[in-house]
């Protein structure tokens, strides 16, 4: 408990690292880790866009968005990212994607080799890892790390934790990853890390039953909207426009 | 609704094979399970008129041409047990039947299967399609016979009412004249000394005169419309023959692609159709998976905000 207290009172600190870094003597510019750029179409990202503006925050709160699904495999992590890239190129302010799928590793995605990440930092085992997501410059990743066994432990230590309210400080932009809520057993507890949230769905692929019992699982009123993911109809737009 | 079309679009191809193929290999295989052989035959007809009879056979619609007519009168026969019973008289008779069960099905279909058309005002034609060669000109050549015996019938049946009637009108008037003779002759007998020039000045004479010569007047009608009657009877025949005559004697013509098992392909492709339908209905109904953002939003009454396309299908578009 107290290594989670000392991490937490540093976390001020890692950002401050991470969002301001100095350049060590003898170095043109300042190192910094970078996460491998994930580039998504543009029209991928403007439905994501729309997606976000979708969702009313409070006025001159900032922006705090979680981003679920009721199965694996239906896109959260990459419509998670293309809501950051947006909300970080539309607002210029420093924007943070956090990932808490704890279960699924998603270093691969972003480039990243099995190194620490918010469980380990959670467990005080390791300092927070900050990274920036190139191309834009004030869009930040705090990975999940690897995949762990005891997720549960974690992400009900990141649920009683004010990492979030800690982030918002500094980050006025904070996308939340959470993990898929039909898969897990802890997924009543992703509705206390946000307030609004995002459900992603994916075409032709997940059952109206999964999607019927994240809805219940996550509570309606948290719900901001849907995402349908992967959309990939056959039916002629002419067609559809009529039906 | 939306959920059905797109299952369709996307699995077209299936569907096409269904609703195509299918139907079109049942009804190929039809071509060869159901040998089919087609007869055809052409009649010319004219409007009958019967001397003092009637002008034209009964139930003869004077606003329809003699060809629709007769293709109304010849589908109306065929409807009947009657019918039915000659023709199965005259296609045992043939013997061209191989076993039970050819006579059994040809028997059962022919008279619906038999198809009348009328060409114009005059002519009508007599198709039918049936398993085997001979019996398909047998049927006609047996359709042919019932029609024209069944006029025949009817115009000795009215001829025969005419007969009777004036058979029945002379009698009485054969018998008033010989009534009318005998007081004309009693009345002679009575006055001797009468003339002929007398009539005029003698009314009773005048009037017994005048009784008879009408008598006779009437007798002679009558038996000249009697006789009329008997010749027009007699040549039942040979009217028909002037009114109905048999173009083209029924033939075979072969089983020409317009003379396919119709019946068995469209029952074929009724039958590809009614499956695709259902395959289609069970794929919608065990696809349970989203498929339509108003069909999630109504199911959820939760906002589909946004909705994004396959990346997979984005990048392949840039590219």
């Amino acid at each position: 408990m107290a290594s989670e207290l000392q991490s937490q009172a540093s976390l001020t600190g890692l950002i401050e690292a991470t969002l301001h870094p100095k350049a060590l003597a003898g170095f043109a510019a300042p190192a910094r880790e970078n996460a491998r750029p994930v580039l998504l179409p543009p029209q991928f990202i403007d439905r994501c866009r729309q997606a976000y503006l979708s969702v009313s925050f409070p006025p001159g709160s900032s922006r705090v968005l979680g981003i679920t699904s009721a199965l694996h495999g239906e896109g959260k992590t990459t419509v998670a990212l293309g809501i950051a890239t947006a909300v970080a190129a539309d607002t210029n302010e420093p924007t943070v994607l956090l990932e808490c799928d704890l279960e699924t590793s998603s270093d691969e995605f972003f480039g990243l080799r099995n190194g620490p990440g918010l469980g380990d930092w959670l467990d005080g085992d390791q300092n927070l890892r900050i990274l920036r997501i190139p191309p834009l410059a004030n869009s930040y990743l705090i990975p999940a790390g690897g995949s762990r066994q005891d997720a549960a432990r974690i992400f009900y230590k990141l649920s009683q934790s004010t990492v979030i309210e800690q982030l918002q400080r500094d980050f006025p932009n904070v996308i939340v990853d959470l993990p898929p809520l039909v898969s897990i057993a802890y997924s009543s507890l992703a509705a206390k890390v946000t307030e609004r949230i995002l459900l992603v769905a994916r075409y032709g692929s997940t059952p109206l039953t999964a999607i019927e019992k994240a809805v219940f699982l996550l509570g309606r009123e948290r719900i901001s909207g849907i995402v349908l993911n992967g959309y990939a109809s056959r039916t002629p737009q002419w067609l559809r426009r009529l039906l | 609704m939306a959920k059905y079309v797109e299952l369709l679009f996307r699995h077209r191809l299936r569907f096409l094979t269904l609703i195509f193929v299918l139907p079109a290999s049942l009804a190929l295989a039809c071509v060869f399970l159901f040998p089919h052989q087609t007869a055809t035959t052409s009649l010319w007809v004219d409007t009958p008129a019967y001397i003092d009879i009637s002008p034209s056979i009964q139930g003869w619609n004077q606003y329809l041409t003699p060809a629709q007519n007769t293709v109304d009168a010849v589908d109306q026969l065929r409807n009947t047990d009657l019918f039915l019973k000659e023709l199965t008289a005259k296609l045992d008779a043939t013997k061209d039947f191989t076993d039970v069960s050819e006579r059994n099905s040809v028997l059962a279909t022919a008279a619906t299967d038999i198809v009348l058309v009328s060409n114009g005002s005059h002519l009508v034609g007599m198709t039918y399609t049936c398993p085997r060669e001979p019996i398909c000109t047998d049927v006609l050549s047996a359709t042919e016979q019932i029609y024209i015996q069944w006029l025949d019938d009817r115009q000795s049946a009215q001829a025969n009412v005419a007969i009777d009637f004036y058979t029945g009108q002379l009698t009485d008037a054969q018998t008033k004249l010989a009534t009318d003779q005998t007081a004309l002759a009693d009345y002679l007998a009575a006055h001797p000394n009468l003339r002929p020039s007398d009539t005029a000045a003698i009314p009773q004479f005048e009037l017994l005169s005048r009784n008879v010569d009408n008598d006779l007047l009437k007798v002679a009608d009558l038996q000249q419309k009697l006789d009329n009657v008997k010749l027009t009877n007699a040549a039942v025949g040979k009217t028909d023959e002037t009114t109905l005559k048999i173009i083209d004697a029924p033939r075979n013509v072969g089983g020409r692609l317009n003379s396919l098992p119709r019946k068995q392909m469209i029952i074929a492709a009724a039958a590809g159709l009614a499956f695709a339908t259902g395959v289609l209905m069970f794929m919608a109904w065990s696809d349970r998976t989203v498929r339509d953002a108003r069909e999630l939003e109504g199911f959820l009454r939760i906002p589909v905000v946004t909705t994004i396309p396959d990346l997979a299908l984005m990048r392949s578009d840039r590219g």
